[in-house]
């Protein structure tokens, strides 16, 4: 497996324009987070990734190939929706086991024994209709649809949505187990970044429907940095960088550098804090780049 | 079974057999119903058939378009978001409506041999032509629910309403119709012609509305 690349990608909803030319390119082999605003364009672009939603401009190829109507790619990918509660419709009308039953059909290397084994981790009752499910619940079928499918590339949109901590860790864990046995590419959207951001070997990030990073999560965190201190100091320390949401308290200022490369120091006259990773994306997304 | 293709054709045939079953299983309600009102009938085997006969081909129209005007919100999503091609879902529910519609009538024909009721074999040939139409059309329908929601619904029952008061108006009134003067191989031709030329008009429609529907 090699690239799953979208090019020039625009999808727009009648007038509203969600993506706006997003050029991204998955590697295969490792764990993306995907992480955004609400709105940001998160889910229309891992449906396009997918060929499930067609978009308005741009392709999609993996290794090159069309991925659009062509079944040798789509046998490679997983794109586990989340199911919404209130709908009459589709895995809605279904009990659990006859959902997985259909997911079983479609999908070429489904690990029925693995499947199994997930429903009990997951505590589900295989007789309950979907629409009966919590939300937590539901998202646990999603869970297991993405994991049992054994598709090369993996893709989770909001996974841990409405699981209590103990199911978030035995997710998590499970991600990191399948990575380790098989090395499937997961692409894992999430608002709960703190807690995933370990799991991430590369953050992609998406703002007003457009791709702000795309990089190694290490990296990415190893240039970022939390500046604080009198803000003459503060300006004058990171003059030159790109700095994100200053914060004034009186004659104090805090602010967060995002630099070209990790940098020696920025001074004697500032405070310098290394950034987690939702502090960063928050920095970034909040009121958008202040100065270059 | 590795093919995507014949992955799908299972499912939809599966899904065929499931909604005949329901409305086999409706039917069977109904012969009980019909074999304690018939018990005075001087023949109640022949007046139960002839009923199942007349009902099998009412519900195979009805519940052809009905499950045809779910099917892009019920199936194809589902479907589609678990990595099937749109021409696969557009072949299925071609294969749904098949099996759905050819179980029904293999039923009524078989009846009709048995039970010496050949005279509604004519009226199960129609009944099968209308159920195909009406499922390519309750496929439309459905991508326009599936798109616009509600609103289309009652833009349909308007459009509905209106046709039954043109035709209630011309029952009432006996206005004939000019179809009655032209001999009857020429209306089964016409008929036939028209049909088959409304469906694939129909097909076609849904096929593109299939190519461009969102997975939701």
């Amino acid at each position: 497996m090699g690239t799953l690349s979208g090019k020039n990608i625009v999808k727009k909803y009648g007038k509203d324009t969600v993506l706006k030319n997003v050029n991204i390119d998955i590697e295969t082999g490792k764990i993306y987070g995907l992480i955004g605003r609400n709105g940001a364009g998160k889910t229309t672009l891992l449906s396009i990734l997918t060929a499930q939603n067609p978009a308005t401009e741009g392709t999609v190829t993996l290794d090159g190939q069309p991925v659009w109507e062509n079944e040798e790619a789509l046998s490679h990918i997983c794109y586990s929706r989340e199911i919404p509660q209130v709908t009459m419709f589709g895995p809605n009308t279904l009990k659990v086991k006859d959902y997985l039953g259909t997911a079983k059909i479609f999908y070429k290397n489904w690990d029925e024994e693995y499947a199994k084994e997930l429903v009990g981790l997951f505590n589900l009752n295989p007789k309950k209709k979907v629409s009966k499910l919590s939300k937590g619940m539901l998202s646990a079928l999603t869970i297991i649809i993405a994991l049992a499918s054994k598709a090369d590339i993996t893709i989770l949109d909001e996974p841990v949505a409405g699981l209590d901590v103990v199911a978030r860790e035995q997710f998590y864990k499970l991600v990191i187990d399948e990575y380790a046995q098989t090395g499937r590419t997961f692409i894992i959207s999430t608002h709960i970044i703190e807690e995933a951001a370990s799991l991430f070997e590369k953050v992609i990030i998406i703002d007003d429907g457009q791709i702000v990073l795309n990089e190694n999560t290490e990296d990415l965190l190893s240039r970022a940095y939390r500046v604080s201190g009198e803000d003459v100091n503060v300006d004058k320390a990171t003059d030159g960088y790109k700095v994100y949401h200053p914060e004034s308290i009186g004659r104090n200022k805090v602010v967060t550098v995002l630099a070209e490369e990790p940098v020696a120091g920025f001074g004697e006259d500032v405070q310098v804090e290394p950034v987690a990773l939702q502090n960063l994306f928050y920095a970034m997304c909040v009121d958008g780049r202040k100065e270059a | 079974m590795n093919s995507l293709l014949a992955r799908t054709r299972k499912y939809y045939f599966l899904a065929g057999l499931k909604l005949f079953g329901y409305v086999a299983a409706v039917q069977l309600l109904l012969v009980v119903e019909w074999t304690f009102f018939g018990v005075e009938e001087e023949d109640i085997v022949g007046f139960v058939s002839q009923n199942v006969i007349t009902f099998n081909a009412m519900f195979m129209v009805l519940f052809n378009m009905l499950f045809a005007i779910y099917g892009p919100n019920w199936y194809d999503s589902m479907v589609l978001s678990m990595g099937a091609r749109r021409r696969d879902v557009f072949w299925g529910q071609l294969i749904k409506q098949s099996v759905f519609v050819g179980l029904s009538a293999i039923l009524s024909i078989v009846l009709c041999v048995v039970f010496k009721h050949e005279n509604f074999l004519g009226y199960t040939i129609v009944a099968v032509a209308a159920a195909m139409i009406l499922g390519a059309l309750g496929l439309v329908i459905g991508y326009k629910v599936k798109k616009y929601g509600k609103i289309v619904i009652f833009g349909l029952l308007i459009i509905v309403g209106v046709q039954a008061g043109i035709w209630g108006f011309v029952l009432a009134t006996g206005i004939k119709l000019p179809i009655g003067s032209l001999n009857s191989a020429m209306i089964l031709s016409l008929i036939g012609a028209g049909a088959v030329a409304v469906f694939v008009l129909l097909e076609f429609w849904a096929y593109r509305l299939n190519q461009k529907c969102m997975v939701s």
